[in-house]
């Protein structure tokens, strides 16, 4: 009988346990919604105002909820041994550390995606650019779950690991903020964001193609 | 260090004359490891927990394994109960019963195994290592407490890892 492969044993049992405690699942995405939805009200109901901040508001709150719940990724499973165990697994590190990230994606990226009409509604965004900011963050939350999942193995043990992380992970985050927002933008001002995507497309292969690689050998160096 | 979760300041940790870190995932299946931690999830039942292990160790059939397991170590009435719901004790023997999942690991290294464990369930994992050691494996544990096998070889440390 073929066994399932490990970035999916590691990404159910995430699932599973997300699904157990939802508060934690809900807290990032209730803080995105909290965050995104007091701009307009502090800025004022001033509509061109608020299209014109509001792909980079949504983009900054999207970043800031992923980073809020990456910290706990490899957190909780140092603390009651699983993170040994999965070390210690025959598998590869690489393949686990990419399971868990998929697993942050569904819990704390997708849901951003799908909240996405309601914000794009908040600021008075057109239709256009409403399914450019979903489908820029579709392309841009993997990237920023991969980058959380870096900064949460580098600073995995350390006791203002969270503040660290923020310090470590945010910079590294502007690219995909940049060509997330100025895509709605350039939706916004009719012009093509053909060369936005390309760029959160090729920020993601790149991401992928080495993140896991960084993060696996962040954790070794943590368990070490 | 045995466990090849830190590197050696110096020398090597040799597995079949092997270094670890040159152990190819087939090899690394021979060594398993229970430390002082669980590796339970409190959300998680008892069954999935030890399944979620099993495949870990990428076991063909898992829930079947798990559940062999869990009856091994007398805790099979205890599949569907969440682990935070157990007491240390249980949740200890939990741990050891991944121990069960395979028959393949021809070496244990066990990290107080005997902690929170009453004399009936010291008795049972006692058991357990005998069926062991008798295919030819080899245990090596740390326990501060009195360990009931007699006929094996003892290290006994004082204060700071020194000899008495």
């Amino acid at each position: 009988m073929s066994t399932a492969p490990i970035w999916w044993v590691v990404a159910r049992r995430d699932l599973t346990l997300s699904q157990r405690r939802r508060s934690d699942g809900l807290l990032p995405l209730g803080f995105f919604l909290a965050a995104a939805g007091l701009f307009p009200l502090g800025v004022g109901p001033e509509p061109q105002t608020l299209r014109d901040i509001g792909a980079g508001v949504v983009w900054v709150c999207a970043l800031l909820a992923s980073t809020l719940s990456v910290t706990q990724m490899f957190a909780l499973d140092h603390q009651d041994g699983s993170l040994e165990q999965m070390v210690m697994a025959p598998g590869s590190l690489v393949a686990l550390v990419l399971g868990k990230t998929l697993a942050h994606w569904l819990i704390s990226g997708l849901p951003l995606v799908l909240l996405s009409p309601l914000m794009a509604l908040f600021f008075g965004m057109t239709g256009a650019s409403t399914l450019v900011l979903g489908l820029g963050l579709l392309v841009g939350t993997p990237t920023l779950s991969l980058l959380g999942g870096l900064g949460a193995a580098l600073t995995l043990g350390l006791r203002s690991g969270a503040a660290l992380l923020l310090v470590i992970v945010l910079p590294l985050t502007v690219p995909t903020l940049i060509f997330g927002a100025s895509a709605v933008s350039a939706a916004q001002a009719g012009q093509s964001v053909q060369a936005h995507f390309s760029l959160l497309a090729a920020l993601l292969l790149l991401s992928l193609a080495g993140l896991p690689w960084a993060s696996a050998a962040a954790l070794r160096l943590a368990l070490d | 260090m045995l466990a090849g979760l830190t590197e050696p300041s110096a020398g090597q940790v040799l597995l079949n004359r092997v270094p670890w870190c040159e152990l190819d995932s087939k090899r690394r299946k021979s060594l398993a490891y229970v430390g002082h931690q669980n590796a339970l999830k409190d959300g998680l039942t008892l069954g999935e927990a030890l399944s979620f292990l099993a495949s870990l160790q990428g076991l063909d059939s898992p829930r079947d394994r798990a559940r062999h397991a869990l009856d091994r170590l007398s805790l099979g009435r205890h599949w569907r109960t969440p682990v935070r719901h157990l007491s240390q004790g249980m949740r200890r023997r939990g741990a050891l019963a991944r121990l069960a999942l395979d028959d393949a690991p021809r070496v244990w290294l066990l990290d107080e195994p005997l902690d929170a464990l009453d004399d009936a369930s010291v008795a049972g994992f006692a058991e357990l290592v005998d069926h062991k050691l008798g295919q030819g494996s080899a245990v090596l544990l740390t326990s501060h407490q009195s360990i009931p096998w007699t006929n094996c070889p003892q290290l006994h440390l004082g204060g700071e890892g020194r000899r008495p």
